[in-house]
């Protein structure tokens, strides 16, 4: 008897299910696009466990008879396509009609579906392929379906599943790529029973500003062209502030989301030199081209594409976005970057030595590069000018002002030791005090910050710094993805001197805080400290120093704060025994000196 | 409105008024104290708006009626006045004051705008001694919590049991808790006294006789002799302070308080600025204070006698909030209750069990740097 025998369909089922069935992002994907290729206004995603033990996907679209439910979950079954010429032109978004079949075979599967205007429908329940249930219901129009225990029946491939949280992550991943290409579509997302996200009904701009936040949105510049039959829309970043956000590059062919090396060649080769190696600009590149033009169904999955014209698509997306770059938008304006808070954008080397020609200058915050230079702040320099922080004087005051400071260099050293020791704070914000030179203006809160940020660097590669142990462990709940952060940056944090318990379902125990951290609401600046730090991650590439940074900027001391004049001392002691006094660490000064002279000046003394 | 009366006694009743009057206000009239003459009695009250308190003083009635009079002018005034008779005559929002040696003038505003005193429902009395209040009062407000975005701690917690009445405060890191044996209250079971109330009220018991609490729905009550102060409680949950009250600390350190506290002042003054902090090291029968701060180069380190017999350890506090609780212990040692480094040290006096009232503090140590 021959060796050779067709697999039985549940089992080529299984194997077919390998490439469409990669994780629960997978199941995830082929179900929102379903969801979109009926029509649906509304989806409702909800997973539980990383997608592992469930998700469930409901939406207001078309709905099905029950005739179409059971043929759903045959191979190859699909409304989409019919004949070979529907194949040649795609236009939804699920087509090869294996994916029901396929996840059926590998998990515990329901299915609800009436269809619009009709509250009677069709209930399915399928285990490991085998039809279980299938019975008249009452339902609201749509589809829900409902995928539990993935991988129940095949123990080697639930194994290779990762933890919870990458899975997580997975999955937050692939609905963005949808969000981002159907903001027509409302998108509700609840991991367990927390809501994760909820997005309206929006235009892409609205979309695209809650997706990355108001300031990202606002980096970023719209594209718009039509080259025979191919329009071009989306947003690029600014070459000028483009911060490395890998894996927010966006391409999305008749709305689908795709990768193809030849699009992001012809986007990087548009920024060229405007952007370093190693940057990767935050783009949304949608592409809208009849369906012969290209092929998509290069993989099961559906991701990469192939391009008919190749060089032509090419040059059409390095045109418009190279063009947009030209144009007068995009052209680096100091006043803009200065404008901009310095923390939240790093400036690019080309314009760092626009800076450079007026070095004493600070009416521009300084960016982290002068921060980290060495030959710019060293305190051991005496020969830098490195006090002249007076702002808003007139250019040619200033140049006075240089030149006066150029004769008589004062070292932070020298204006600590100068100091009179006597402390006023003004508007329980500022720090006065008199040196040999004039007058010194501390702000309190950055001062405190720079103390704090050096204070952790330096623990960090060192000792464990002490922890206030609390009487009432708080228990703080987060969003998912800022307690993944947290587990991530965990081991800093206690460094630092917090100590958390790890409660498991996305919350924590705090139970003790930094001994330094003026007691108040703890838990609340855990949860500003990861929002900052969120926020911060493409920008500052290093781990601690982003810690270090956002403990810095939530635990001092606030504008506003009252200081006794023994705890003013203290402060002004502790940053004139800091590295670099007269920066935060997002490079806003923090000592203003106002000298003698100038006073005299305005009072028309001289 | 006109009236006479002796400098010595309005100047007291203004002086414990002016404490309640705040000191920022967008409310220009809660600046002023309301002056409100019937007959021969003269009713003076201050607000701002949470506390109300009121006094009543006999003066030699005139004409009665009613007026508000900057609190920080007249008190300024009486202040710079020996005991003398003065005569007070308002007209309009003018007030006239004259003394034996002078007339003086200043601007008052109408009584309408003064807010009335709450009113308030189902008062219940707290029977408790004066004596007794104050003592609790003086003994757990240090604890009580400066954050302004925890209202629940910025009180302390009034609570029945079946010992008697618990005051208790906490701000997170340190707790103090007096339980009043004798103190009876049978309203509800607890409430949040604000501290501002609690102040004001010791301060006024100091010039009056014969105290008496009533809590009520939303206020506290306070009434002597001559004086009412209400005061609007806070109405939050109060975190479940009996829960972190450790019962299972084996390890007694008992030290004489005097010594302790002052070589923690010494040690202090070496210690980090910022964490004040310092080690106990606990071996048989000596406690080791030490303090370093690597960073200003200083180093400090004071050996005392004390009484412990348990295993050595080595534990970590902020040596500014262990002195504070030191200063509350008024017997000759105080015994620290330990577990491990990291846990909640109960402090109590001597013979805390016999004593009239139960009095213990927790202090939470500092897990201390390594390197």
């Amino acid at each position: 008897m021959g060796k050779i025998k067709l697999l039985p369909p549940n089992l080529s089922n299984k194997i077919a299910a390998g490439e469409v069935v990669e994780r629960p992002a997978s199941i995830i994907k082929e179900l929102i696009e379903n969801s979109i290729d009926s029509g649906a206004k509304t989806i409702t995603i909800t997973f539980e466990d990383g997608g592992k033990r469930l998700i469930r996907i409901t939406d207001d679209g078309c709905g099905m008879t029950e005739e179409d439910l059971m043929m759903a979950f045959q191979r190859h079954a699909t409304s989409k396509i019919a004949t070979v010429d529907d194949l040649m032109n795609i236009r939804t978004m699920g087509f090869r009609g294996e994916a029901l079949a396929s996840i059926a075979s590998v998990a515990k599967i329901e299915a609800k579906t009436a269809l619009q205007g009709s509250t009677e429908g069709h209930f399915l329940r399928i285990d490991g392929g085998e039809i279980q249930t299938s019975q008249k219901v009452i339902s609201v129009p749509g589809t829900t379906f409902t995928i539990k225990n993935l991988f129940f029946n095949i123990p080697a491939r639930r194994k290779f599943l990762r933890s919870k949280s990458a899975e997580t992550r997975h999955i937050l991943n692939v609905i963005k790529k949808f969000t981002i290409a159907y903001p027509e579509v409302s998108f509700l997302v609840f991991d367990e029973s927390e809501r994760v996200l909820v997005y309206p009904i929006q235009t892409l701009q609205e979309r695209l500003e809650e997706i990355f936040g108001k300031r990202t949105f606002s980096t970023l510049i719209p594209v718009e062209n039509k080259i025979g039959e191919v329009q071009i829309t989306g947003f690029v970043e600014k070459p000028e502030l483009v911060r490395k956000s890998f894996g927010e590059q966006h391409l999305l062919l008749n709305k689908r989301s795709v990768t193809s090396r030849v699009l992001n060649k012809a986007v990087f080769s548009a920024y060229g030199s405007l952007i370093s190696k190693g940057d990767y600009p935050l783009f949304v590149i949608s592409l809208e081209m009849p369906a012969t033009e290209f092929d998509i169904n290069v993989h099961p999955a559906k991701l990469e594409v192939k391009f008919a014209e190749e060089q032509e698509i090419f040059d059409a997306i390095y045109k418009t976005i190279r063009e947009v770059f030209t144009s007068d938008m995009a052209i680096p304006s100091m006043h803009e970057t200065s404008l901009k808070p310095a923390h939240r954008t790093k400036i690019k080397p080309n314009q760092f030595t626009l800076d450079h020609q007026k070095p004493f200058l600070f009416k521009e915050a300084p960016t982290n590069k002068h921060l980290e230079s060495p030959t710019f702040v060293k305190p051991q320099a005496p020969t830098q000018s490195r006090l002249n922080l007076t702002e808003n004087m007139s250019d040619d005051e200033f140049e006075e002002e240089v030149i006066s400071k150029a004769q008589e260099p004062e070292t932070p050293k020298q204006v600590h030791n100068s100091m009179s020791g006597k402390f006023w704070q003004v508007h329980n914000t500022y720090i006065f005090s008199q040196i040999k030179s004039g007058l010194v203006i501390i702000d309190q809160h950055v001062a405190h910050e720079r103390i704090l940020y050096e204070k952790a660097l330096r623990c960090f590669d060192d000792f464990t710094l002490p922890s206030q142990k609390l009487l009432f462990p708080q228990t703080v709940q987060l969003s998912k993805e800022d307690y993944l952060i947290l587990l991530e940056i965990l081991p800093w944090l206690e460094k630092i001197g917090f100590e958390i318990k790890n409660y498991g379902d996305n919350s924590i125990l705090l139970e003790g805080i930094p001994a330094d951290v003026r007691l108040q609401d703890e838990a609340s600046i855990l949860v500003k400290m990861l929002e900052f730090y969120k926020e911060n991650e493409f920008k500052e590439s290093d781990v601690k120093k982003n810690v270090a940074a956002s403990f810095a900027c939530h635990s001092a001391i606030k504008a506003g704060d009252k200081l006794t004049e023994d705890e003013m001392r203290v402060l002004v002691d502790e940053l004139f025994g800091t590295e670099f006094p007269y920066f935060c660490p997002h490079g806003r000064p923090i000592v203003i000196n106002l000298s003698t002279k100038e006073l005299g000046k305005k009072f028309h003394r001289t | 409105m006109r009236f006479i009366v002796r400098t010595s006694e309005l100047v007291k009743v203004v002086q414990s008024l002016s404490s309640v009057v705040p000191s920022k206000t967008t409310l220009e009239i809660l600046n002023n104290i309301l002056f409100v003459l019937e007959g021969n009695m003269l009713k003076l009250t201050a607000t701002d708006t949470e506390i109300f308190q009121t006094f009543n003083l006999e003066v030699d009635g005139v004409e009665s009626g009613a007026m508000t009079v900057p609190a920080k002018i007249l008190s300024s005034f009486l202040r710079e006045i020996n005991d003398e008779v003065i005569t007070f005559n308002a007209t309009g929002v003018r007030i006239s004051l004259e003394t034996k040696h002078g007339k003086f003038q200043i601007s008052g505003e109408g009584a309408e705008n003064f807010p009335l005193n709450p009113e308030v429902e189902n008062e219940v009395r707290l029977e408790i001694e004066p004596e007794t209040f104050k003592k609790a009062v003086d003994k757990v407000s240090f604890a009580v919590s400066t954050d302004t975005l925890r209202h629940a701690l910025r009180g302390v917690f009034v609570e029945v049991s079946p010992e008697g009445v618990n005051f208790v405060a906490t701000d997170g890191t340190k707790l103090s808790k007096y339980l009043a044996k004798d103190a009876k209250f049978a309203g509800e079971k607890s409430v949040i006294l604000p501290l501002k109330a609690l102040t004001a009220i010791l301060r006024t018991m100091e010039i009056s006789e014969s105290s008496e609490f009533y809590i009520a729905k939303h206020h506290l009550i306070w009434k002597s002799e001559n004086s009412e102060l209400y005061s609007r409680i806070i109405e939050e949950q109060y975190p479940d302070y009996k829960r972190v009250i450790p019962n299972d600390n084996d390890k007694k350190l008992t030290v004489n308080v005097t010594e302790l506290a002052s070589s923690l002042r010494r040690i202090l003054i070496l210690s980090n600025s910022e964490t004040h902090q310092v080690r106990m090291d606990l071996t048989e029968n000596t406690l080791q204070v030490i303090t370093e701060d690597a960073q200003m180069g200083s180093y400090g380190q004071e050996t005392i006698d004390c009484n412990y017999t348990n295993e050595e350890m080595e534990i970590g506090f902020n040596a500014t909030l262990l002195l504070d609780t030191l200063k509350r212990i008024d017997t000759l040692n105080v015994t620290l209750n330990l577990k491990h480094p990291t846990g909640a040290v109960l402090l109590e006096p001597e013979n805390n069990d016999e004593a009239k009232d139960k009095f213990l503090m927790i202090a939470m140590p500092i897990r201390i740097s390594s390197d």
